[in-house]
């Protein structure tokens, strides 16, 4: 006994939704990549020892970047943006990675020119990592603000989302602390490429004083 | 009970219609467009993440960033349903909801692809704004439903990515609404104007169909006849007071009857739709009216006629002006046929007079006279004659306007044919010292079936022509084979003179009637300009072309071609090469190049080995040659008129001395310009009359080289070579054929006969009852009379006791049955078409001696 087809406009019905599916399933796991952030920093409460030496009595932000780290665009321009909303004259740090093998320059893209040249950001290569190392920052685009006394205030990155600009609570709370007033979060999220190529690689001292 | 129809207004279904038909133009071009666009989108996504997020790192090692492969695969498979769709259902909602759905997947791929950059938030409203190119306001509920369920699920999920923080306030979402709102809102209403203003595009569309300056009357009928919708235009073609009257009757009472109305719902139940569908109707008032018809049938899920729409126009009118027109026509052919018939009528009455001017000047010359009244009387001959080919022309373009050419269809030989054509003009050629030669190529076919004398006809007027306008040198007419297959062969001919020349801008005009070279032609050269015109139609009917080349000054070469089917009869092979002639040596002697040629390739053709000079000192020379090394010419050809030593006087030369005594020698001169008497006298055994012809030559040829091969004693007055013997009688030749009667009369002239012709049966009774004539030569088909009937006239005329004249029948036909019906009209004997020389004095002979004894039916002629 033979089947009738089935009209074509039950096949196009189908297809619509199969697509539907198809396409809401590839853009929920392409929106849960870019809500995924990274492990987060080490919470050491003071400027380590084994860092480089800071400006001494004022506030330090120090951002972790690695130049070929697409996300960390966003992270560079709510660095911008943020410089420009507080009153304050912090001592901004920009770190840039570069492997210890690498040749010189190899850290020298378009995130260290865009970092460079924001007013009052110093803009250092952290060769090896080793002061990634130091502060126990582990994602790019991790930002550790320091106050005057050098005790840690946040720890987090200042985008709301993988390469996302826009209001974000990292960069809501350096702002309020740079303004004078209390961060309304100590840490938040980091969304950017790994500084290490293995992650749980924290300084032995982060390691002893990470939350049990 | 069955539903009553609902009565839709015309124009309002109409209006449907032509609004959905260009909805869906406008649909279909959207879908194309999206279906480029988001296939760009696509290429530009990849793009963007190859630019922007190639890679993510872990410290010093990278891999393809997640980005590229949302580019690729998810930028793909968003992109490729909608496409799909747009390529194989274009138009459809299913589509275009597709495609509002994609593009706005699309924005939000590119916004994360991008980073969220504010500006990639653009594509949103500018994909918003793309979709209203649709003017269709539900496309955007879809596109607008993917935005919010968007901003929903990240809102949920990921709120931080949508609206930076983790919480979000209600006017946040509200915010973001609200521009989205505001935008549809404004697309929205853009949609609804524009539907609004395609319907009334669509309205104005059918408001000029229907109107069409008040002409075209629109109706919507039901099968059974009911008037559902009509316009005035209708109700005035119908005679109807106003639309509502019309839309009270019904419409089977417009057709003649039942049959016409069936007829016409057959024709619509099977084709769907008639279009310039012409009838008759009756109008309101009974009046009937031609009427032209578009109509569509409205058929039910059945398949049957239930409804018909369409319009009628009123072609009473044109249809009365192609009715007039019509009527014009055929009086225009009719007076045509008219004036045919009328120019024959005159021609006939014309040329009965001029016939017995003619043959009076004839029996007027044939008297003695003084030279005074001679020359008087031969003016008069001279001028009847010319007239009467004034009116020959005219009566045969009459009877090519009009469409009465007649053609018979016989089995002829194609050279002998164009020579003696060309043998009629020898005359006037040698009068004017025109040298006239002929070539017809051995690759010709001896026997071709068609029209002898046509062909005969056109030939004579090309040459005649030449000859006419060439002052000095020569006419050269070569046949040629253009062409053949198995059954047919294409004949050419072409006419070269050294003449006049035609103009250049004259020469496309030459062959239209009435057209000469220019007016001075006509009064230094006389014609009427029928001529070619009457020769391009023959050839056109012979299925050949005809055509001219001419330099002003130097010349011109008149050319035709003719079809003819092969003669299924197998003409006796005078032209083969005989074994005696194979390797004889003759000598040509002519001043003339071309003439030279033509016998050369003549003398080879048949085995031959000619040798030509072109004067008497050359010729002395090369028998002297010849005699050195003991080779003999077995003939000397030597032309009569050469410039410094002539024929005549070659001749005597070669005779005196005893080397070259024996060669015989043969003259070839001009009929009538040498005196026989002094050419025997000079040594010459034969005469070859100009133009010489194959036939005639390669007679000569075995003639004096007989069979022995040697060149034996030749009685002296050998056929060519003597006196043309004057006989007494008197001839009438009845021929409506002007060219056949031409070489009948020249062929009677040159058996010492004196002869007149006349066209047609009636003439010849005519003609006998003025001029006691001692021979009738009758042609049994001609118009008017025919040759059996005039007969049978003559016949009963002499039944008086006058003399009875004898009448010879030339006849195609030779069968019995033929003879007999000869014989039963009062013909005495009959001669076959063509009429060969020999044949004709042979019966002529009979019959003249007969003339004074009693006459008695003869043996019939072979």
């Amino acid at each position: 006994m033979s089947i009738a087809p089935l009209p074509v406009r039950v096949w196009v019905g189908a297809g619509f939704a199969a697509w539907i599916l198809t396409v809401g399933t590839g853009l929920t796991m392409l929106w849960a990549y870019a809500g995924t952030p990274g492990p987060p920093a080490a919470a050491l409460p003071a400027w380590p020892a084994a860092a480089f030496a800071r400006d001494a009595g004022k506030p330090a932000l120090v951002l972790f970047l690695h130049p070929q780290c697409p996300c960390s665009r966003a992270t560079v321009s709510e660095l911008a943006r943020l410089l420009a909303e507080v009153h304050a004259s912090p001592a901004v740090y920009a770190l840039i990675y570069r492997p210890s093998d690498a040749k010189a320059g190899w850290e020298h893209t378009d995130l260290w020119d865009s970092a460079a040249a924001i007013p009052g950001v110093h803009v250092m290569t952290d060769d090896g990592g080793t002061q990634a190392h130091a502060f126990g920052a582990i994602v790019s685009g991790q930002a550790l603000l320091y106050d005057a006394a050098g005790a840690l205030q946040f720890r987090g990155g200042i985008t709301g989302a993988r390469g996302h600009e826009g209001d974000n609570p990292g960069r809501s709370a350096v702002r309020e602390f740079l303004n004078g007033g209390h961060p309304s979060t100590a840490s938040t999220p980091s969304f950017g490429c790994l500084l290490h190529s293995e992650p749980d690689s924290r300084p032995a001292a982060a390691l002893d004083q990470a939350p049990r | 009970m069955t539903p009553t129809l609902a009565v839709p207004s015309l124009c309002r279904r109409r209006t449907d219609e032509v609004f959905a038909e260009r909805q869906q133009v406008i649909f279909r071009q959207t879908d194309r467009m999206f279906a480029v666009l988001m296939a760009l989108q696509w290429v530009f996504g990849i793009a963007v993440a190859f630019w922007l997020s190639p890679k993510t790192w872990a410290g010093p090692v990278s891999t393809i960033h997640p980005h590229i492969f949302a580019a690729v695969f998810l930028g793909g498979a968003i992109s490729a349903f909608p496409i799909l769709l747009a390529l194989t259902r274009p138009g459809r909602p299913t589509t275009r909801y597709a495609i509002a759905c994609g593009q706005m997947c699309t924005s939000a791929l590119l916004i994360h692809l991008t980073g969220g950059r504010i500006e990639t938030h653009f594509h949103v409203f500018g994909s918003l704004a793309f979709l209203a190119f649709y003017r269709d306001w539900r496309v955007l509920v879809p596109a607008t439903l993917v935005v919010v369920a968007d901003h929903f699920v990240r809102g949920a999920f990921w709120p931080q990515s949508v609206y930076g923080v983790a919480t979000v306030s209600a006017w946040r979402w509200a915010e973001h609404a609200g521009w989205v709102v505001f935008e549809d809102i404004v697309l929205v209403s853009s949609c609804v104007r524009g539907t609004r203003e395609l319907r009334a595009s669509a309205e104005r569309t059918v408001e000029l169909e229907s109107s069409e300056g008040d002409l075209a009357g629109n109706f919507l009928t039901s099968v059974d006849g009911r008037m559902l919708a009509c316009n005035e235009a209708f109700a005035k073609i119908l005679g109807f007071a106003s639309k509502e009257d019309a839309l009270a009757a019904n419409a089977t009472s417009f057709y003649e009857d039942a049959a016409a109305r069936r007829e016409y719902l057959d024709q619509l139940q099977s084709s769907k739709r008639l279009t310039h569908y012409e009838s008759t109707i009756v109008r309101r008032d009974g009046t009937r009216i031609a009427v032209l018809e578009n109509a569509i049938g409205a058929f039910d899920e059945q398949g049957q006629l239930v409804e018909i729409r369409g319009f009628i126009l009123d072609i009473t009118a044109r249809t009365r002006h192609e009715a007039e027109l019509g009527r014009a026509r055929d009086a225009a052919l009719e007076s045509a046929r008219l004036k045919s018939e009328f120019l024959a009528n005159m021609s006939h009455e014309i040329r009965t007079p001029m016939n017995g001017v003619v043959g009076m000047a004839g029996l007027l010359l044939d008297t003695e006279l003084t030279a005074e009244q001679r020359e008087f009387a031969g003016t008069i001959s001279t001028s009847a004659d010319s007239l009467l080919t004034i009116i020959n022309d005219i009566l045969d373009f009459s009877k090519v306007e009009a469409g009465k050419l007649t053609f018979e269809i016989l089995d002829f030989e194609p050279g002998p044919t164009i020579e003696s054509a060309v043998d009629l003009l020898a005359d006037r050629a040698t009068s004017k010292h025109v040298e006239l030669v002929v070539l017809v190529e051995r690759d010709v076919p001896t026997a071709l079936r068609g029209d002898a004398g046509r062909l005969r006809q056109i030939v004579v007027n090309l040459v005649g022509n030449a000859v006419k306008f060439t002052e000095v040198g020569e006419v050269a007419v070569h046949v040629s084979l253009e062409r053949e297959t198995a059954s047919d062969a294409v004949v050419r001919v072409e006419v070269r003179d050294t003449g006049i020349g035609v103009p250049a801008g004259v020469q496309a005009l030459l062959f239209d009637a009435f057209t000469q070279a220019d007016g001075s032609t006509t009064r230094k050269f006389g014609g009427t300009g029928l001529g070619l015109a009457i020769a391009r139609r023959l050839v056109e009917l012979m299925d050949g072309e005809i055509g001219v080349r001419s330099i002003e000054g130097q010349g011109s070469t008149f050319w035709f071609t003719a079809r003819f089917e092969k003669g299924a009869a197998v003409v006796q092979t005078l032209l083969a090469a005989a074994p005696s002639l194979a390797g004889r040596r003759v000598l040509v002697v002519d001043d003339n190049a071309t003439n030279r040629s033509i016998l050369r390739y003549q003398l080879a053709s048949w085995g031959v080995q000619a040798v030509c000079v072109s004067g008497g000192d050359e010729a002395l020379a090369a028998l002297h040659a010849a005699a050195d090394l003991e080779l003999r010419y077995d003939l000397a050809i030597l032309d009569c008129q050469m410039p410094g030593i002539d024929g005549v006087m070659l001749a005597r030369a070669i005779k005196a001395e005893p080397a070259l005594a024996r060669i015989p020698l043969v003259m070839m001169t001009s009929l009538g310009l040498q005196d026989d008497n002094e050419l025997r006298a000079a040594g010459i055994v034969m005469r070859l009359t100009k133009p010489v012809k194959q036939a005639q030559l390669h007679d000569l040829l075995t003639r004096v080289l007989a069979a022995t091969g040697e060149p034996g004693a030749l009685p002296v007055g050998a056929a060519d070579v003597g006196p043309v013997v004057r006989r007494r009688a008197r001839v009438l030749v009845a021929e409506d054929n002007v060219i056949n009667q031409k070489v009948v009369l020249l062929q009677l002239r040159r058996l010492g006969y004196s002869a007149d012709s006349v066209a047609n049966g009636a003439e010849a009774v005519e003609a006998l009852a003025l001029i006691a004539y001692d021979i009738v030569l009758m042609d049994c088909q001609m118009p008017q009379l025919d040759g059996y009937e005039a007969s049978r006239l003559i016949r009963r005329g002499e039944s008086g006791g006058t003399r009875r004249v004898p009448i010879v029948a030339m006849t195609a036909h030779a069968l019995a049955g033929d003879r007999d019906k000869c014989l039963e009209a009062g013909m005495d004997d009959y001669l076959s078409k063509p009429v060969k020389a020999a044949d004709l004095d042979l019966v002529l002979a009979r019959w003249d001696a007969t003339r004074s004894t009693p006459p008695v039916l003869a043996a019939a002629a072979s």
